[in-house]
């Protein structure tokens, strides 16, 4: 049988239990142990009430248990949350208050900075601590009855206003974006991947799956020092490595080892969730000089969008390549026509791993996921993704990001809604106007500048700062609130976001 | 010319460079680093700085304290305590005993 739900994908090593599965530490798991471990949660889910269709909110550090609860949901029917422990308690909560989650499948301390009355509130939540309990002689669950069209995961990410949205993704969604890059990257069961990135960014759990459709073998780090990354890399002889720019930042500006270590089992590395800026691409390919580099671009509404094929690299090092096989990018400009070659337009995202859209948010959803602009249903067209990126393509094909058609900030690889920092910054009341935006840095892609008119003379910026800092995850706060007479605005009496930035770089 | 580092006390210096990085792990940093911050507080052990923020310290070191932080200084004896940072300050500053 052809794997059609997330779970199927761990059936392919059903012959080779002994398999390297995942590395965490010093602890080594197999496909077997794995296979049992999802059995076993499942097994738990069922028993406290986790029916088809609910959703199993996950708060775990990147681990083991971390990978077991995701699949663990999938067996069960259900549909698994990941939750970013960075964030702090206020966006956990939202998370799983909007997701409406049935589980919480976390650890004791975890669960212990969440507030109690709030998660008391929520009296349908079961809360699943993980590690704790063995599991003997359970019974055998019946097989899913889900379709590859249900909802398999809600991935929670920003946008240019309000709080974080759940993006609902099918099983057939994950499957397609296993497979195409998986495909594209030659991922075999050979591969030693290592993980780096939360699994509750898509572009993260896409190293889960790829490995595990693979058998391959999955090397999970958290890491403080760039040094510790290239130390798992050559300890591991780790074959494909993902990250973001602040990634490569670490790698070339801060690991100081990595110029004394040779890493010839690198075959690749990607690069998305932001553009890495080309002298860090060269000082990267003088280091690895036998790795591949595929610099990619994506959305989580669409899950991945292209890629430069490592050999076009010297050609168009500033471009993002052309569309993942199985799909087709095309730019739309502000009239509705395509845009011809060098006109920047939309860019607009068709095939097997566009989202089914926003959890219960119908109208950010009808913003996003359009009918095609150019074949009617009538004629067989199908919703496809607006990403409300600009970018520009040459005569070849191959795209060039231009920018954000809207105000949203993007640090170290997350999407940040200019909007929910500034209302936390409004509720300090010591300011009549914030206005947040993102300004260039060689560390982070984007860094959070808060524009701000104060409501009183002799106000205590990094006393704000620290109450900021204690609702929102450490990414989001504004690395300097600037003090100005008033915000600059456009015509139609909006702030003006674009000059602010204009005016800074 | 440094003729006003010549004069001043290392002590000085140390006490602001303490100060200093009290203000930055308060603010960036309050689960962590809100209790009574000393020279023998930790920065790595039980990931009280995470990777991002070790780059929000570099940033910082670079900002406000001037010091330009390269590559062969990413390393734990640098970053282990407070203390060990306040020493790592003082060198780039040129004023450490």
């Amino acid at each position: 049988m052809s794997p059609y739900l997330l779970h199927h994908l761990l059936a392919s090593t059903d012959g080779a239990p002994d398999r390297v599965a995942i590395v965490e530490g010093e602890r080594t798991y197999s496909y077997g142990a794995f296979r049992s471990a999802v059995e076993a949660l499942a097994g738990r889910l069922v028993r406290e009430g986790v029916a088809r269709g609910d959703r199993v909110a996950i708060l775990l550090p990147k681990s083991f248990n971390e990978c077991v609860a995701i699949f663990a949901a999938s067996r069960v029917d259900a549909v698994f949350v990941p939750i970013n422990p960075s964030l702090k308690p206020q966006q956990v909560l939202h998370i799983v208050r909007d997701s409406g989650a049935r589980a919480l499948v976390t650890l004791p301390d975890l669960v212990q900075a969440l507030d109690k009355e709030a998660l008391g509130a929520l009296a349908s939540l079961a809360v699943v601590l993980v590690g704790e309990e063995p599991v003997i002689g359970e019974k055998p669950l019946p097989a899913a009855t889900n379709i590859g069209e249900d909802l398999a995961a809600i991935l929670y990410t920003s946008g240019s206003t309000g709080l974080p949205k759940g993006v609902m993704l099918s099983h057939r969604n994950l499957l397609a974006g296993t497979r195409i890059v998986r495909t594209y990257l030659d991922i075999g069961p050979e591969d030693r991947i290592l993980s780096l990135l939360p699994f509750s960014f898509d572009y993260g759990l896409n190293q889960l799956l790829t490995s595990v459709e693979q058998g391959a073998m999955l090397v999970l780090l958290s890491f403080q020092l760039g040094d510790e990354i290239v130390r798992a890399l050559d300890r591991h002889r780790i074959t494909g490595l993902a990250g973001v720019p602040t990634i490569w930042a670490f790698l070339t500006r801060a690991a100081p080892s990595l110029t004394r270590t040779k890493l010839p089992h690198l075959r690749y590395i990607t690069n998305s969730g932001g553009a890495v800026p080309s002298n860090t691409v060269k000082r990267l390919r003088e280091l690895l000089p036998t790795t591949r580099v595929f610099l990619m671009y994506g959305l989580t509404e669409a899950f991945r969008s292209t890629y430069l094929p490592p050999e076009e690299l010297d050609r168009r090092p500033t471009s993002v390549g052309k569309a993942i096989p199985e799909c087709e990018i095309f730019l739309v400009r502000p009239d509705g026509e395509r845009a011809r070659p060098g006109e920047p337009g939309i860019l607009v995202h068709r095939g097997p791993t566009v989202s089914l859209g926003y959890w219960n948010r119908p109208e950010d959803t009808a913003r996003v996921l359009r009918p095609h602009p150019f074949r009617p249903a009538a004629v067989g067209g199908e919703t496809v993704c607006y990403s409300g990126d600009l970018a520009v393509q040459d005569e070849e094909g191959f795209l060039y990001f231009v920018g954000r058609d809207d105000a949203m900030i993007k640090s170290a690889g997350f999407r940040i809604s200019p909007t929910e920092v500034e209302e936390t910054l409004m509720a300090s009341g010591q300011f009549r106007h914030v206005a947040v935006i993102g300004l260039p840095d060689a560390w982070t892609g984007q860094r959070v500048h808060a524009v701000a008119v104060a409501s009183a003379d002799g106000i205590d910026i990094a006393n704000v700062l620290k109450q900021v800092s204690e609702t929102l995850p450490s990414y989001m706060v504004p690395k300097q609130i600037e003090l100005v007479d008033a915000l600059p605005t456009t015509p139609n009496g909006k702030v003006d976001y674009k000059r602010l930035v204009a005016e800074r770089v | 010319m440094s003729g006003e580092t010549e004069t001043k006390a290392p002590s000085q210096e140390a006490a602001a460079a303490l100060e200093a990085i009290r203000g930055f792990l308060a603010s960036t940093a309050p689960q962590a680093f809100g209790g009574k911050v000393d020279e023998s507080t930790k920065l790595l052990a039980n990931g009280a700085l995470d990777s991002l923020g070790i780059l929000q310290l570099t940033m910082f070191l670079g900002d406000e304290l001037k010091i330009e932080v390269t590559d062969e200084d990413f390393v734990p004896e640098n970053l282990e305590t407070v203390g060990s940072l306040v020493q790592f300050v003082l060198r780039k500053q040129n004023v450490a005993p």
